[in-house]
């Protein structure tokens, strides 16, 4: 019987995959090899060692395809959180464009007090931080939401803009018992609710967007290769 | 037009990964098992070889859908990657099903029209 482990290996080449996990792959289609051989040697095959490796008709490719899939896609989880604060970002980018187009428009008089506000609303590192943390952690959810609700309905544009409209009444609910308990005036509360609903459906809708992208595509560095 | 008897490679990925999440369902299997349970299930019509099987099942090991893990057989010469269908699986499989019937139904329907 021929060596299958030392065959594969050889016939698979070079790969940038790391040893081990080169090794595995090696191991697990030399032993796919060895049944498929030991198969038609039972049924009395004239050649079983051509008709097994006929399977492979272009090795390269084959090395190509699986480098490609095993490299080139992040896991679930990491995509799930980079898509995530990703989402938490554009989210809060557009929330702040919009409140500074309002402000443009509507109350001009207000613009050059804007950096001095900022400077007195940042007195802590924590607080200056917790609203774009609160964001991220809030992106990395709602694509989370996403990946279940794809399961159910189609993955793309209408299924993250259903994510997005869920994860911001989720996020508006939260908002609206502090602002009950007296946390956050009632004004700031209505406002904040309004401008984020477009902001959170559009960073859902891109953070899905990549979301879907990283899954099928390889990195450009493998498609370069 | 073009005659090009080859179907459209998103078609042939799509049926592909119906086939491999299907036969875990019933039970979980290493590689050569599901090329062969396949190829029993459809009375040999769908086939799959190394070349066509390993990138398949290693982008739905990427993609969570299923989890491959290395058993040491009391039997076997050798270990062996046995796969099992991961709950994400489980609930991609039911609308790919739905999704594939549907698309067979159409068919159907057009196949009916065109033999009239």
């Amino acid at each position: 019987m021929p060596d299958w482990k030392h065959l594969v290996s050889e016939r698979l080449g070079r790969t940038r995959l790391p040893p081990e996990e080169r090794e595995e792959v090696v191991e697990e289609i030399a032993l796919h090899f060895e049944e498929c051989y030991d198969e038609l040697c039972e049924v009395g095959s004239p050649d079983p060692e051509g008709y097994t490796l006929a399977q492979v008709p272009d090795w390269k490719a084959l090395g190509r395809k699986i480098q490609r899939v095993k490299e080139g896609l992040m896991s679930k989880r990491i995509r799930v959180v980079v898509c995530g604060m990703l989402t938490g970002a554009l989210a809060g980018v557009v929330a702040v464009a919009m409140n500074l187009v309002g402000l443009l428009f509507f109350s001009t008089d207000l613009l050059p007090d804007i950096p001095a506000a900022i400077g007195r609303a940042s007195p802590a590192t924590l607080d200056r931080w917790m609203g774009p943390i609160m964001a991220m952690a809030g992106g990395v959810w709602t694509i989370w939401l996403y990946t279940l609700m794809r399961s159910s309905h189609r993955p793309g544009t209408k299924t993250s803009a259903m994510t997005g409209l869920a994860a911001w009444i989720v996020g508006v609910l939260g908002a609206a018992y502090f602002s009950s308990l007296g946390h956050i005036p009632l004004n700031v509360f209505l406002g904040a609710a309004l401008l984020s609903l477009p902001a959170w459906l559009a960073g859902t809708m891109a953070g899905a967007l990549l979301y879907e992208a990283s899954e099928r595509k390889p990195s450009p560095a493998l498609t370069a290769a | 037009m073009t005659n090009n008897h080859k179907p459209p490679s998103s078609l042939k990925r799509g049926s592909a990964e119906l086939a491999i999440l299907a036969v875990l369902a019933e039970a979980p299997l290493h590689g050569y098992q599901i090329a062969k349970r396949i190829r029993q299930q459809t009375a040999g019509v769908v086939s799959f070889d190394v070349a066509s099987l390993y990138p398949v099942l290693y982008a739905l090991e990427s993609r969570g859908l299923v989890k491959g893990e290395w058993e040491e057989s009391a039997t076997a010469r050798r270990r062996r990657r046995c796969y099992h269908l991961t709950p994400e699986g489980r609930r991609r499989l039911k609308p790919l099903r739905r999704e594939w019937r549907d698309f067979f139904r159409a068919l159907n329907r057009l196949a009916r029209l065109a033999d009239a």
